[in-house]
């Protein structure tokens, strides 16, 4: 395999470099992260590190195109908050703190953004962000994607063998330890110990309606799934797949036409109407 | 009316002795999302909440005394929209802090459980963000969220869909409305989509490998609208609503028995231990 270049990252450069690259970079990544637990069977930091690190080689690949902003570290993980450690910010904070990264980068002349994400619970404000500082800043393009949602359903069909699974499961732990096998907790892996009905998620309604809950109702070690059946070869082929596809997105977002790009941008109808 | 059916489970209606008098019976209570937002040439601007309203209070009144429907929250997430007069946005963050208010009043006056009836598409992101943080935060047992059209009967959602994209003010919302609130209908100005096939094609490109990229309704439709209204009727729309109400009783029902926290704590596991 060929040796690829070192990502370009915000954090570990110097501003003389991130000057030097402003014209180069095409997209900056913004990893969106979490900090909850994940049962026994590995770190609240989960979701952040496969986030990031996927992000990281994702810059790789595509050096010098894509610019890595800084992990926003915290998510909505409000479910989460029945076992201890995990914390979540309120909507309004975590969408501040996105819009003033947005903000701050926007002021250095970057105006196309890309967020990756590994939480379900990030989803909503990751979207309102999109929805809504396109229309506060001078924003190119503005996209997010959550990378799990490129999961190939026939390997995961092949990786899962629970019937509740969803959460520090045997695939998110595989793909761990793909990513960062020093966060997995090897010799406290447990299985889910759920309780009850376990989640909705096979039932009719599960696309109808979303409500209050959380996952220490229905699991008492919090793990959703068998993390003791997890191995690295599995995690390294889902996450293979999960990087493919990421390459092929990002080649259609930069290859697409200029003006089509434009065209998709919710207009700043603040600026127009100040005119 | 008589004393049977009164008084009307619609809040904004009821005086407070009337309310005090079906509180103990009311166990959910419907808070209705909507737009205010250009929807083509077809359909009025107040479209999506005062569709969302109609659907709740009617709702309330079918299955009474067991819902009680608040007014409307008129505005919503709506920036894709504003290129078009008329339309108005909310910040998310002013949005959420109004649903914490009102849910709290209701709170504050013994109402346990809530449930948003959501008319507008834009609107979804910030439900679950509402439901997860609200949840968590007020002093409450249940909040939910839906959408009203998910809850359409698909067989007569299919025997009035027509060939060209819907989504918005299309013969679904056309059909609402003819049999809601009729005054909102522009019959002799109806238009199908305008769209732009070029942009369609690159967003259906990108949307395919996940991607979420919200874009301005003008970029894929110039005359704001989707689908074909013409293709809509009052006979459609009593078909789709009260097939509608029918799913949302079931969905309640269904609640009542699934939600751990339908009636309250204690919840799960490390909650008890908090709360011994």
């Amino acid at each position: 395999m060929a040796t690829l270049p070192p990502p370009l990252r915000l954090t570990h450069m110097t501003w003389p470099e991130v000057e030097a690259v402003r014209d180069s970079v095409r997209l900056v990544a913004i990893p969106l992260g979490s900090i909850e637990q994940h049962g026994p069977n590995s770190s609240f930091d989960t979701d952040l590190v496969i986030v990031e690190d996927l992000t990281l080689r994702l810059a790789q690949r595509f050096h010098p195109q894509i610019l890595v902003a800084p992990t926003i570290p915290f998510g909505m993980s409000a479910y989460h908050m029945g076992f201890p450690g995990t914390i979540t910010l309120r909507p309004q904070t975590y969408l501040h703190v996105i819009e003033d990264n947005i903000a701050s980068l926007v002021h250095h002349g970057f105006d196309s953004f890309l967020f990756t994400n590994w939480h379900n619970g990030n989803e909503p404000v990751m979207t309102l962000a999109l929805q809504t500082l396109p229309n506060r800043y001078p924003v190119r393009f503005m996209a997010g994607l959550s990378l799990y949602d490129l999961e190939d359903e026939e390997l995961e069909k092949k990786i899962i063998k629970s019937d509740t699974w969803g959460h520090g499961d045997e695939l998110e732990t595989a793909e761990l330890m793909a990513v960062r096998p020093d966060r997995v907790k090897t010799g406290a892996l447990e299985a889910g110990a759920i309780r009850g009905r376990g989640r909705l998620q096979r039932h009719r309604f599960w696309r109808h309606i979303r409500f209050n809950i959380d996952f220490s109702d229905f699991t008492d070690n919090g793990a959703v799934g068998d993390a003791t059946i997890a191995t690295i070869d599995d995690g390294r082929e889902m996450i293979n797949v999960i990087e493919h596809r990421t390459d092929a997105l990002v080649r259609d977002i930069l290859d697409a036409p200029d003006e089509l790009i434009a065209q998709g941008r919710i207009l700043q109808w603040r600026e127009t109407n100040s005119r | 009316m008589n004393s049977a059916t009164y008084p009307p489970m619609a809040l904004a209606r009821q005086s407070w002795p009337e309310l005090a008098s079906v509180l103990e019976e009311v166990e959910l209570v419907l808070l209705p999302l909507g737009s205010t937002e250009q929807h083509g040439p077809n359909l009025g601007l107040g479209q999506d909440h005062l569709i969302s309203q109609a659907f709740c209070e009617h709702a309330a009144e079918r299955l009474r005394p067991r819902l009680l429907a608040l007014p409307a929250i008129p505005w919503g997430i709506s920036d894709h929209h504003m290129d078009f007069p008329g339309s108005m946005t909310l910040r998310p963050e002013t949005f959420i802090e109004l649903l914490e208010d009102v849910v709290s009043s209701m709170a504050h006056h013994g109402l346990r459980r809530f449930l948003l009836v959501n008319g507008h598409g834009g609107n979804q992101a910030l439900a679950a963000a509402a439901v997860q943080d609200l949840g968590l935060r007020l002093d409450i047992d249940f909040i939910g969220s839906l959408n009203h059209f998910m809850l359409d009967p698909q067989d007569v959602r299919n025997s009035i869909q027509g060939n060209l994209p819907t989504g918005h003010a299309d013969e679904f919302e056309a059909s609402y409305s003819y049999y809601l609130s009729p005054d909102l209908v522009r019959e002799s100005a109806f238009a199908h989509a305008d769209l732009d096939n070029r942009f369609d094609a690159l967003r259906t490109k990108l949307a395919a490998h996940k991607l979420v990229w919200p874009n301005p309704a003008g970029a894929r439709t110039r005359n704001g609208a989707l689908g074909d209204a013409a293709l809509g009727s009052h006979k459609a729309g009593q078909s789709l609503i009260e097939g509608a109400i029918t799913e949302l009783e079931e969905v309640i029902n269904f609640m009542h028995t699934w939600s751990t926290r339908w009636n309250g704590p204690p919840h799960g596991q490390v909650h008890r231990q908090n709360t011994s």
